[in-house]
C-alpha cells in the first residue's frame, strides 16, 4: 500500500501539496482527480520517486520511495509528456528501458505493439501525439512493474485506443494484481475506470473513497405529494440536496435506498421514482456537503 | 554496466562525429607533416603532435551538456529520475561514457599520428605518446567536470553554460589576474617563476587557453608534473559534481538554477569576474574604462538573473550581492600589491640558500640548447655562488624598488638574463629571472663545479639527435662525418661545446673607429659556417647551432673539402660573366645579382689574421636609383676578376675565400644559385686583394 502522510511539496513560495494524506490500496485502479494546479502531477512524481518531499512522507508498505531502487524497480511512471531519445524508435526506447528495468519483457513489448498496430522500427518523431502516448503506455506495461503511475494518460487517445489502454490496465490489475494510479482533471474519464477515487483540491485530498460505495450510498429520488408539503416531509432521510419544480421534488439522499423509499412510501406519494446518479453528481453533492465551492461547467471539469 | 552501455550509445552521435572530424584533421595535417613536400627532420613539441586535440578537449562541454541534457527538460528529467537507477549510477555512467569517448578519440588520434610518423620516417619522442594521451585526457575531463557541475546546478542549457564557464574559468581567471599583477609589479618574477598555484600553465585545461595568447608557453604545456597536479582539481571537481548531482532537486528542470540563491551566487561571480578587469593595469574606478567595466558587470549580474530566476523581486533582493562582488574584486586588487611585495622582497641571505640552479638563459623562450639542458640540472652549493646570486638578487630587487636608479649606467654588453631556482634551507624554493651583470663572472663561478665542467664539454649523443644539418647540398653521411669530426676534435682539444658558456670578452673589435660596427673574428676565432642540431633529451627538446671555427682545423678542412666537392668547376668564370651582364646597359630593371664573400686569414695591421665578410648586391633598378651603384659594380668587377684566377682549396692556414653568389635573370625568370665553395687566392693577386679589401672596409 502506498501511503502519504502530511506530504508537502513547495515550489518557491507555492505549496503544490500541503500536508496531503492518502492511502492507495494494492491491486486497484486509483484515480486522482482535480483541477489544473491541484497537485495531481506533483503527487505522482512524489509517489514514483521523482521528487523528494519537502516534509511528510510517501511510502510503499512503510518504506520511503525516494531514491529507493528496490521500490522503484516495481514502479513505472508515465508522465503527461513522454520523452524519447533523439531520433529514436520504439525499439530503441525499449532497449533504453531494458537498461534500467531488469525484467523488461520484449515479448510483451512486441505483442502489445502489434495489438496497438504500431511499427517498432519507425522513428518516434513521425508518430502522432496519440501514437506516442500509446508507445509510452506499451513501454511502461512491458516493464512488468507492480505499480503504474499514469499522468493524464488518456489525453490524445481516440475512443478505440482509450478502451484498449483501459483493457490492458484492467488486465494488469486482474491478472497480475498490479496497482494503477491515474490522474485526470475529468471525472467522466475516470468514472468507469477506477476502483478508488481521490479528489485533490489546493494541494490536499478532500475526498477519498471507493467508487462502488460512492455510487451505492448516494442516490436520487423524485417524489411528489398531493397538496402542499414542506421539507419536514423528508425528515428521517439523510438528504444532501433538495430541488423542487412545481409539486415534484428531487432529492439526493445518502443511505439505504430501500429503507428510504419505504419511508417515503409510507407518506403516500403521488410519484416516487429512483433516478440514476453519475459519479460527477456524487462528487458535486459530497463536495457541497463538505462546504467546497464547485462548478460543473465544461462537462464535469472541476474548477 | 547496462546504464553505462546505454549512455555510451546515447552519446555516440556526438562521439562518432567528433572522432571522425578530429581523425580527418589529424590525417590531413599528419599527411602534410609526414608525406608532404617539406617534411620535418625533427619531432614537434608534444602539443604539435596532434594539434586538433587542443580544440577537441573543449568539446567535453558538448559531451557534458548532451549527457546531462535530460536535466534541462522536465519530461526527460521525470523519466530518468523515475527509472530504477541510482543517481550515482546515472552520474557515473555519463562520466565514464564521456571518458570512454573522449579517451578513445584522443588515443586514436595520437596512435594514427604516431603510425604516420613511423611510416613516414619522421622523428618523434616516444615519451610524448603516453604523456600526450594523459595530458589531453586530463584536460578533457577537467572541462567535463566543470560542465557536470554547471549542469548539476542548472535547469536550462543557458544557465548550465554560464555556470560551466564560472567553474572552469573563474578560479583560473582570478589566479591569472593575481599572477599578471605580480609579474608586472615585480619585473624579476616571470610567469613561469610563479608557484604552481599562480602558474597559468599548471591547470592543463585552462593552460590550453592561455597558450593561445602566449605561444611562448606552448613547449611547457604538456608536462607530467602539471598533468599530475591537474588530477587534484579534476578529482575534486568530479566529486563536487557528483555531490551536487545527487542533491539536485528534480524540479530544477526548465527552471534556470532551480534555487534562487544559486542564480544570485552565479550572477555575483560573473559580475565579480567582470569587475576584476578593473585591477588589470590598475584602472581607476572613476574613469571611462572603470565605469564601463562596472556597468558591464552590473548588466551581467541583472541579465543572468533575469534568465535564471525570471523574477524582478529576486534581482532586487540580491542587489547587495553585487556590492559583495565589487568588494571581492577590490580585495583581490589590494591583495595583488601585498603578494607582489611579499614575493619581490624575499631576498634570502647566502646562509639561507641551500643550492642554486640555473634553469637557463633561454628558458623563458621555450627553446633550450643542449648544454643548457645539462647545466640546468646542476645544483650549485658553493658559498661563493650562493653569495654572488644572493647579492645579484638583492641588487635586482633594489632596482625594482628604486625605479629612479639608472639602469643605463649599469648596462654592460656582457650582462645576461638567467632564470634561477633557489632552494632554501627551510625547504622552500623560489624562482626568479634576473640580470647577471657579467656572464664571464657567472661562468667562472659555475666552473668551480665538476658537473658544470662536464656539461659544457658535452655534445649530444647521436641517439639524441633527430636532425643534423650543415648545408642543403650535403648528403646525410657528409653532414654526419663533419659532425663526428667536430665532436671528436673538440673533445680531444677540450673545447667548450656551446658559445654561451665560453669566455665572451675575447670577441674584439679590431677597428678603432667607434662608429664602425663591423665585427671581425681573428685567428682561431674565424668561423666557417656551422652545424645545426635538433633533438630531445628525454622529453626536452634542444636546438643548437655549432659554429665551426679554425680552432678545429681538421673539421674545417673536411668542411672545405665537402663544400668544394659540390661546387661547379666554372663557377668563377660564370661569376665574371654574371657581373659583366649586370654591369652592362643591357641588364633589365628586374635583373639582379648578389655576391657574398668571406675572406679568411686576411693579414691585419697588428699582424693578426682576420675574417672579413663582403656583401654586394646590385639590380637593374638599383643601378638607376642607388648613388653607390657604380661603386658596387666596380667592387664586384674587381673581386670577380681576382676570383677568376682563384683555385679550390681545403687548406685553412692560408688566405682563402668563401664564395656564394646568386643571379636572377628576369628575361627567362631563371635564378641561379651556385653551390658555395672555398677558393685560395693566386699569390700574384694577394696584394691587389688586400688593397681592395682595405678600400672596401674603409668605405663600409
Amino acid at each position: 500500500m502506498i501511503t502519504a502522510k502530511n506530504l508537502t511539496k513547495k515550489f518557491s513560495d507555492v505549496a503544490a501539496l500541503d500536508q496531503l494524506n492518502c492511502h492507495i490500496p494494492d491491486g486497484c485502479v486509483y484515480g486522482l482527480v482535480g483541477a489544473n494546479g491541484a497537485g495531481k502531477s506533483t503527487f505522482l512524481r512524489l509517489a514514483s520517486g521523482v521528487y523528494r518531499p519537502d516534509s511528510g512522507s510517501i511510502t510503499l508498505d512503510g518504506v520511503n520511495i525516494f531514491e529507493n531502487i528496490n521500490i522503484k524497480k516495481r514502479f513505472a511512471f508515465l508522465p503527461d509528456e513522454f520523452w524519447m531519445l533523439p531520433q529514436s524508435s520504439m525499439c530503441r526506447m525499449a532497449k533504453f528501458y531494458a537498461s534500467a528495468y531488469e525484467h523488461f519483457d520484449f515479448n510483451r513489448f512486441n505483442t502489445l505493439s502489434k495489438e496497438f498496430g504500431l511499427k517498432t522500427d519507425k522513428p518516434l518523431s513521425t508518430f502522432s501525439k496519440g501514437m506516442r502516448r500509446q508507445a509510452a503506455t506499451i513501454l511502461a506495461l512491458s516493464t512488468g512493474a507492480d505499480y503504474y503511475f499514469f499522468d493524464e494518460t488518456f489525453d490524445g487517445l481516440d475512443p478505440v485506443m482509450r478502451n484498449l489502454v483501459k483493457q490492458k490496465l484492467y488486465a494488469e490489475v486482474f491478472d497480475r494484481g498490479a496497482t494503477v494510479i491515474i490522474t485526470s482533471h475529468s471525472l467522466r474519464e475516470l468514472e468507469d475506470t477506477c476502483d478508488q477515487l481521490a479528489l485533490l483540491y489546493k494541494g490536499g485530498v478532500v475526498l477519498e473513497s471507493d467508487v462502488g460505495d460512492l455510487k451505492t450510498t448516494l442516490f436520487k429520488l423524485q417524489v411528489a405529494f398531493a397538496g402542499e408539503y414542506d421539507k419536514s416531509v423528508f425528515d428521517g432521510l439523510d438528504v444532501l440536496n433538495v430541488s423542487r419544480q412545481g409539486s415534484v421534488s428531487t432529492l439526493v439522499v445518502r443511505g439505504d435506498k430501500e429503507k428510504s423509499r419505504a419511508l417515503l412510501n409510507a407518506k403516500a406519494p403521488l410519484l416516487l421514482e429512483t433516478l440514476p446518479v453519475t459519479l460527477e453528481e456524487v462528487f458535486i453533492y459530497e463536495m457541497e456537503a463538505l462546504g467546497y465551492a464547485f462548478d460543473t461547467a465544461e462537462g464535469g471539469t472541476i474548477k | 554496466m547496462k546504464m553505462y552501455k546505454e549512455t555510451f550509445k546515447r552519446l555516440s552521435p556526438i562521439g562518432i562525429a567528433l572522432a571522425v572530424a578530429t581523425l580527418i584533421y589529424t590525417i590531413i595535417t599528419g599527411g602534410q607533416d609526414c608525406f608532404g613536400e617539406y617534411t620535418r627532420g625533427y619531432s614537434t613539441t608534444a602539443i604539435g603532435m596532434t594539434p586538433v586535440l587542443v580544440y577537441y578537449v573543449f568539446t567535453a562541454i558538448v559531451f557534458g551538456m548532451y549527457g546531462f541534457s535530460f536535466l534541462f527538460q522536465r519530461s526527460a528529467s521525470d523519466l530518468f529520475h523515475s527509472l530504477p537507477v541510482k543517481r550515482t549510477d546515472i552520474y557515473l555512467s555519463t562520466t565514464l561514457a564521456t571518458a570512454t569517448w573522449m579517451g578513445g578519440t584522443i588515443l586514436l588520434n595520437v596512435l594514427v599520428m604516431l603510425g604516420m610518423q613511423l611510416v613516414g620516417g619522421i622523428p618523434f619522442v616516444p615519451a610524448y605518446v603516453p604523456l600526450t594521451i594523459l595530458f589531453y585526457f586530463v584536460a578533457a575531463m577537467l572541462v567535463y567536470a566543470a560542465t557536470a557541475i554547471g549542469c548539476a546546478l542548472s535547469g536550462t542549457f543557458l544557465t548550465a553554460l554560464a555556470s560551466t564557464g564560472v567553474v572552469l574559468f573563474l578560479p583560473r581567471f582570478v589566479q591569472f589576474i593575481i599572477a599578471r599583477g605580480v609579474v608586472a609589479k615585480t619585473s624579476i618574477i616571470g610567469w613561469l617563476d610563479l608557484g604552481t598555484f599562480l602558474n597559468p600553465m599548471s591547470n592543463v585545461a585552462t593552460s590550453l587557453v592561455v597558450a593561445q595568447s602566449r605561444g611562448v608557453y606552448i613547449p611547457f604545456m604538456v608536462n607530467l608534473s602539471y598533468t599530475l597536479y591537474s588530477l587534484i582539481p579534476l578529482a575534486l571537481e568530479l566529486c563536487l559534481a557528483a555531490w551536487l548531482f545527487l542533491r539536485r532537486p528534480s524540479e530544477t528542470a526548465e527552471h534556470g538554477t532551480g534555487r534562487n540563491i544559486w542564480a544570485a551566487i552565479t550572477a555575483c561571480l560573473l559580475a565579480f569576474a567582470a569587475m576584476l578587469m578593473i585591477t588589470v593595469d590598475n584602472k581607476p574606478l572613476i574613469s571611462m574604462y572603470g565605469g564601463a567595466l562596472v556597468a558591464i558587470a552590473f548588466l551581467v549580474f541583472v541579465v543572468y538573473q533575469v534568465i535564471a530566476s525570471r523574477s524582478v523581486k529576486q534581482i532586487l533582493f540580491s542587489l547587495p550581492l553585487f556590492l559583495v562582488s565589487g568588494a571581492l574584486a577590490f580585495g583581490i586588487s589590494l591583495s595583488i600589491g601585498g603578494i607582489s611585495n611579499s614575493m619581490l622582497n624575499t631576498t634570502p641571505k647566502p646562509d639561507e640558500i641551500s643550492s642554486v640552479t640555473f634553469r637557463g638563459h633561454d628558458y623563458r623562450y621555450g627553446k633550450t640548447e643542449y648544454t643548457t639542458l645539462l647545466v640546468s640540472k646542476i645544483a650549485y652549493t658553493s658559498e661563493s655562488m650562493k653569495k654572488y646570486v644572493s647579492d645579484t638578487l638583492s641588487d635586482a630587487v633594489d632596482r625594482v624598488n628604486n625605479p629612479n636608479r639608472s639602469s643605463y649606467d649599469e648596462y654592460s654588453q656582457y650582462q645576461v638574463i638567467e632564470s634561477i631556482t633557489l632552494k632554501l634551507t627551510n625547504g622552500l624554493s623560489i624562482d626568479r629571472t634576473i640580470i647577471f651583470k657579467n656572464i664571464d663572472t657567472l661562468n667562472e663561478l659555475r666552473s668551480e663545479s665538476d658537473d658544470y665542467q662536464t656539461a659544457i664539454h658535452a655534445f649530444p649523443q647521436n641517439s639524441e639527435i633527430q636532425s643534423l644539418s650543415v648545408d642543403s647540398t650535403f648528403t646525410k653521411a657528409e653532414s654526419q662525418a663533419i659532425w663526428d669530426s667536430l665532436v671528436s676534435e673538440s673533445q680531444s682539444l677540450g673545447l667548450i661545446s656551446n658559445d654561451y658558456y665560453r669566455k665572451q670578452t675575447t670577441i674584439q673589435n679590431l677597428n678603432n673607429d667607434q662608429y664602425n660596427y663591423m665585427r671581425y673574428s681573428i685567428g682561431n676565432e674565424q668561423t666557417l659556417s656551422g652545424i645545426s642540431t635538433d633533438g630531445f633529451v628525454s622529453q626536452q627538446r634542444f636546438a643548437d647551432y655549432h659554429n665551426l671555427r679554425f680552432e678545429t682545423p681538421k673539421t674545417v678542412k673536411l668542411m672545405m673539402e665537402t663544400f668544394n666537392k659540390h661546387m661547379k668547376a666554372d663557377t668563377t668564370a660564370r661569376l665574371k660573366e654574371a657581373v659583366k651582364h649586370i654591369a652592362s646597359p643591357l641588364a633589365l630593371e628586374n635583373d639582379s645579382m648578389n655576391l657574398s664573400l668571406t675572406f679568411y686569414n686576411v693579414p691585419w695591421t697588428d699582424g693578426e689574421h682576420v675574417e672579413i665578410p663582403v656583401n654586394l648586391y646590385i639590380s637593374g633598378y638599383s643601378k638607376q636609383s642607388d648613388t653607390y651603384a657604380d661603386q658596387y659594380i666596380s667592387f664586384m668587377q674587381r673581386f670577380a676578376d681576382i676570383l677568376s684566377r682563384a683555385k679550390p682549396t681545403s687548406d685553412p692556414s692560408k688566405l682563402f675565400v668563401w664564395l656564394n653568389w646568386t643571379e636572377y635573370d628576369s628575361t627567362n625568370g631563371d635564378s641561379s644559385n651556385d653551390p658555395q665553395c672555398f677558393l685560395s687566392i693566386d699569390p700574384t693577386d694577394e696584394q691587389a686583394l688586400s688593397d681592395l679589401i682595405n678600400e672596401y672596409t674603409s668605405l663600409y
